[in-house]
């Protein structure tokens, strides 16, 4: 019996292992292709960065008013280790907040995904929470909660949780319609079509929200460490903003831009592995 | 067992606060190993009969059986394969793990999936998708896609195939070359199919009987004998006999409108 | 072969844009950057030399003040904008600037003042930038740090030699010393100032050892289990815990060496020294409203209870106000009037702040204060007014 030959884009060769083949997966191509990446992003900053010392120096700006960039760097290079400590309690509280907010918005949008009755009782709630602005929360926290990490990671777990839920209750409940009746089609029970059909269709709505989400930790960890805390470098930039100690405030904002851009790519990275599999990802 | 019985059955949709007779008072007997198609102008309540068998629907009035079973008996000891209308595939599957799926959902028996691997590779290259496996959808046409539906309604062994309009969304010379290819497996396997379609030539190339139903309220309006020797040919499209009952449905169809 | 040619340029274009940028910013940032400017000769007593006015240029020979000149040059130099130290709070100089303003006495000086309500280390930078011409600094060290950021400001004079810093604890704390903070926590509102470390170094405590957390405004976290301890203003604080009921003890730095200073004047250099006359009488206003205050206290705090508008607590800054009266009165310099600085003053807290390395460059006294403004205010502890000058 002959098969009849259709025509396509696609040709067993591309798609042999799901992966690209030949020239492609050498190591020399992958050191190229990841140093094209980094180098525009590296480059833009360069740029932006000898832009603002020009302004500086130009336009006589007080270091009091804004820093040259050159001043900040030789601090925060001059310095590294005085940070250290600061950078990793801030990223340890971020991650916890991630982490934690991120659970907490996942088992939101299963149980208001599930039912619209929960939703309708839930998520205004959610709405106050997101709403109410941190900076008025993180004092109170410190008094319910102490001094440590932990009104921190709640504060950030905060900022995390709302984008999450939102994005985990659209991701489980926009399903493909023929998915969901094919899978009715073969009994499948509720459990085997969240596990099956909607939790891997909410990915890439997760992932989207991940990116967001992470800096909003940062910045929750940042707002927490406003008020009773000791270390870390949103503890940092108040202490060096009150104590006019300008290039200590800058550089510790630069790390704490330098975290949250890192962060957010890892996410990317994981995002690109995990989905590789989606139409967006290019 | 794939013995189809469908007694006065009816059923009503509420759409915008107005009433619609999707079917009504609908009679029709299956035989097994057959290959019906449902045909008819939008709104008929074909798609919804095919439902209604596949206990995707629930009936308002009347009894449908399978053998002594109900849809939902039926449906939950897995004897469908159902292909909708646009494929049902989860992009993040390959198409192997995607023939795999129907397996892998309310499991009977303690079967091993993996021993299912070699047969179900066959069936992929049955329709010329044999490359393919590991490929993710997005990397596949529409057609191709629909290949695989189609290749996975076999994979279970169902008896009963459940086709809503599989080819529809298909360009003219894709949905020809399925339409054979269908013939081809069908013709390995013979399943009870009940396939729904908007063209009377895939109606009467590929059945036993055509039902041609009318709309407002949803109705059969006759069952045509499809007269054409098994096994199909390809060469049997345009023969005097085919075009004579292309226009015996066709007339069937127009006689509405009269 | 095409990907890797096609990769190959992209690269090689991206590369030299890359290089060129950073060829750009070494030769951008290996220029030297010139220090902030020390004027030459400058120092408390002796006026500078130059083409500017100077100070006390306007008295005569016979050290007559030819008031309607004065005041006709007042009016030259436009509008003065004073930014507070602490919004409307009754404490030094800003309830100063405020009864100034109320009294009248900006007016009859010819002077035009704007009061803005602030917080000092808001104000360092609006004088920095030349935003607002004076402000008020809750002390001495705010106004090194900012001049250690190359902010062109200066102090021109201290309301109080002795500091309103201090530490308190629960009157039933068993911490007496600052060696009785090792191991505990102190809490503080926004950062640990510089004189509280001096306090506990020069105390012989480890620093290291004891735990400084930052809290908030409240005082009452004091009567939890969070702190033992907490920086406070001697004028304000332990007031609010005793009207709440709780008693409270203090342990003061000057007992440990540390008198720092309060209530400082600061203004922008360009300003003062094209209107020296200007920046001298706005000074004269707010010590001529010094006896006012030291006369009527209640009077002083209505004023800024009406200035302030909703929300202003009268019995916190009635006592806020007599506190600080008293530590100034107590912490003048025999002879001289209120207001007057030293260098050794100013030389004291850049040393103490070079101590506590809260500081990111050395700074000399020059270049942080101006005594000049006034050095030409007083007759001894006599205040020069209009037409008193007999």
């Amino acid at each position: 019996m002959s098969q009849p030959a259709l025509q396509t884009n696609a040709s067993p060769e591309t798609a042999k292992n799901g992966r690209k083949t030949g020239a492609e997966e050498t190591l020399g191509y992958k050191l190229k292709s990841v140093a094209g990446a980094v180098m525009y992003p590296v480059a833009t900053f360069t740029l932006l960065f000898t832009l603002w010392e020009l302004a500086v120096r130009l336009l006589d700006v007080k270091a009091i008013i804004l820093p040259a960039p050159t001043y900040i760097f030789e601090e925060l290079f001059g310095s590294f280790s005085f940070y250290i400590p600061h950078i990793k309690i801030t990223f340890y509280e971020a991650i916890m907040g991630f982490l934690l907010g991120t659970t907490l918005a996942l088992i939101g949008g299963i149980l208001m995904s599930q039912s619209r009755l929960l939703e309708r009782m839930m998520l205004p709630v959610a709405i106050v929470a997101n709403v109410t602005p941190i900076v008025v929360i993180a004092p109170l926290f410190m008094i319910w909660f102490g001094f440590g990490s932990y009104p921190k990671i709640l504060i950030s777990a905060i900022c995390t949780f709302f984008p999450m839920l939102i994005n985990s209750i659209v991701g489980f409940r926009s399903v493909d319609e023929n998915n969901y009746e094919y899978m009715r089609s073969l009994h499948a029970s509720k459990t085997e079509i969240f596990i099956k059909l909607r939790f891997p269709n909410s990915l890439p709505f997760l992932f989207a929200a991940a990116r967001t989400c992470m800096s909003m930790s940062v910045i929750g960890a940042v707002v927490g460490e406003m008020y009773g805390s000791t270390k870390g470098l949103g503890n940092v930039v108040v202490t060096s903003a009150n104590y006019l100690e300008i290039d200590r405030m800058f550089s510790a904002i630069f790390l704490l831009a330098a975290m949250g851009i890192l962060m957010t790519n890892a996410v990317r990275l994981i995002e690109r592995r995990v989905l590789k599999w989606h139409g967006s990802e290019r | 067992m794939s013995y189809i019985s469908i007694k006065n059955v009816s059923k009503q949709f509420v759409r915008r606060g107005q009433l619609t007779q999707a079917l009504s008072h609908i009679d029709l007997e299956i035989e097994e190993g057959s290959f019906v198609s449902f045909i008819g102008p939008s709104g008929c309540g074909k798609s919804t009969l095919l439902r209604i068998i596949g206990g995707l629907t629930e009936i308002d009035e009347g009894e449908v059986r399978i053998g002594n079973r109900t849809p939902l008996e039926m449906q939950a000891a897995k004897q469908f394969g159902f292909v909708p209308q646009a494929p049902a595939l989860f992009p993040w599957r390959t198409v192997l793990e995607n023939m795999k799926l129907p397996f892998e959902v309310n499991r009977k028996n303690k079967i091993n999936i993996k021993d299912q691997e070699p047969h179900l590779i066959e069936l992929l290259k049955s329709v010329g998708l044999g490359d393919f496996q590991h490929a993710y959808p997005k990397e596949l046409s529409g057609g191709m896609k629909q290949r695989v539906g189609i290749a996975r309604a076999f994979a279970t062994d169902a008896p009963i195939l459940l086709m809503d309009e599989p080819f529809s969304a298909l360009d003219e010379i894709t949905r020809e070359l399925l339409m054979l290819q269908l013939m081809q497996i069908w013709e390995q396997h013979k399943k009870t199919v009940i396939f729904v379609t908007h063209s009377l030539q895939e109606a009467v190339y590929l059945s036993d009987k055509v039902v041609v139903m009318t709309s407002r309220p949803g109705k059969i309006s006759t069952i045509i004998d499809i007269g054409l020797p098994r096994k199909r040919e390809e060469s049997i499209i345009g023969t005097d006999d085919f075009r004579h009952y292309v226009s015996k449905v066709r007339q069937a169809l127009r006689e509405r409108w009269e | 072969m095409d990907i890797r040619r096609q990769l190959g340029k992209r690269l090689a274009t991206g590369g030299r844009y890359l290089w060129g940028v950073l060829i750009l910013m070494t030769l951008v940032s290996c220029s030297p950057r010139e220090p902030a400017d020390v004027p030459a000769g400058a120092s408390a007593d002796r006026p500078s030399a130059g083409v500017l006015p100077s100070p006390g240029a306007m008295q005569g020979k016979t050290g007559v003040i030819d008031w309607p000149a004065r005041i006709a040059e007042n009016r030259k130099a436009g509008t003065i904008s004073y930014m507070t130290g602490f919004l409307y709070a009754s404490s030094s100089p800003d309830v100063n600037a405020v009864v100034a303003d109320e009294l009248g006495y900006f007016g009859e000086l010819g002077l035009d003042v704007e009061i803005i309500p602030g917080i000092d280390p808001d104000g360092m930078k609006m004088l920095s930038s030349g935003q607002v011409q004076f402000a008020s600094a809750g002390s001495a060290s705010l106004v090194i740090q900012a001049v250690a950021n190359d902010a062109e400001m200066k102090g021109i004079a201290l309301m109080s030699q002795v500091g309103l810093g201090a530490l308190m604890v629960m009157a039933d704390s068993d911490i007496w010393t600052p060696r009785d903070l090792e191991d505990k926590t102190v809490g503080y509102k926004g950062a640990m100032p510089a004189h509280f470390k001096a306090m506990f170094s020069r105390a012989g405590a480890n620093l290291s050892r004891i735990n400084m957390v930052n809290v908030g405004f409240d005082p009452t976290i004091l009567n939890t289990d969070a702190v033992d301890a907490i920086t406070v203003f001697k004028s304000n604080e332990p007031f609010v815990m005793r009207s709440l009921g709780y008693e409270v003890r203090l342990i003061d730095p000057i007992d440990y060496g540390v008198p720092t200073s309060f209530g400082v004047v600061a203004g922008n250099v360009k300003f003062m020294e094209s209107h020296p006359t200007a920046a001298e009488d706005f000074l004269r206003a707010l010590l001529k409203a010094h006896e006012f205050i030291a006369a009527h206290p209640d009077e002083a705090v209505d004023i800024m209870a009406r200035r302030a508008g909703d929300g202003y607590n009268v019995a916190t800054e009635r006592n806020r106000l007599l506190a600080e009266l008293e530590i100034m009165d107590r912490a003048r310099m025999p002879g001289f009037g209120i207001g007057w600085m030293t260098e050794s003053h100013w030389q004291r807290e850049i040393d103490l702040l070079a101590d506590t390395e809260a500081i990111s460059r050395s700074v000399s006294v020059p270049e942080v204060m101006d005594s000049r403004y006034i050095a030409s205010l007083y007759r001894g502890e006599k205040l020069i007014w209009i037409d008193e000058d007999s």
